[in-house]
């Protein structure tokens, strides 16, 4: 008798099985983090710019000139008055006709005119705060003291 | 004293027209500040830096003439004077 070997083979694991495991690691890892990217992006930014938004509301930039202007406004001296009178004709009458530093400096500039006598142009200058002032629509009530006064300048 | 970027005339007769100069070739345009201000009138700068401006029928009063530079603000005072008969 013949003894024939028989082989009792084991089905082979499908390669496939084990693809897809890694494959669902290597695919589900960037997904799980993209979803979580995604949740705070949603759920996170605009709680972020909402409390952002409740801070403080954005200012247009200040033009450096007229940050200078108020600064020599409020504690310049009068010889730096003198110089930066016309600039603060300008900024009222062309966009900051309310801006409580530049009404400081007109008050300033008026004073000015009325007590010294040596005032460049005196005359001139003060017929034009005169008229200023009575035209500004954002005067404040005390500037209208000045209209008399440098109506009177000689 | 005038800022060299702007030369205008103490004076100009009213119902006229004064000219003024600009030097600096930035400048496209000046502000004049006079009896019907604010706002004032923006006037175009020629190409050859002159400015024309109407001078109001009102003498007496004064025309002020500005200027916008990215450091500063020139100004001019011009007088408004009678016309010579």
């Amino acid at each position: 008798m013949r003894l024939r070997p028989v082989y009792l083979v084991r089905p082979r694991e499908p390669a496939a099985t084990r693809t897809s495991r890694r494959a669902f690691l290597v695919a589900g890892g960037p997904f799980l983090s993209g979803l979580g990217c995604g949740l705070v992006a949603a759920f996170g930014a605009p709680a972020h710019a909402a409390s952002d938004g409740d801070r403080a509301t954005p200012q247009p930039p200040v033009d450096p000139r007229l940050q200078r202007l108020r600064e020599v406004c409020r504690d310049g001296s009068v010889d730096e008055l003198i110089d930066a009178e016309g600039a603060i004709l300008f900024f009222l009458e062309s966009g900051s006709p309310n801006d409580p530093a530049l009404w400081t400096g007109v008050e300033r500039v008026c004073s000015a005119v009325c007590r010294f006598e040596a005032f460049p142009r005196r005359r001139t200058v003060a017929r034009r705060w005169a008229r200023a002032i009575q035209n500004a629509p954002g005067r404040p009530s005390h500037a209208t003291q000045w209209i008399a006064r440098l109506q009177e300048v000689r | 004293m005038q800022d060299p970027v702007l030369k205008a005339p103490q004076a100009a007769p009213a119902g006229g027209t004064v000219q003024v100069q600009i030097s600096d070739s930035k400048v496209t345009e000046v502000f004049v500040s006079g009896p019907s201000s604010p706002p004032p009138l923006r006037y175009p700068v020629s190409p050859n830096g002159r400015v024309e401006i109407p001078v109001p029928n009102e003498a007496g009063e004064t025309l002020t003439v500005m200027v916008s530079l990215d450091e500063r603000i020139v100004t001019a005072d011009i007088d408004i004077v009678a016309p010579a008969p």
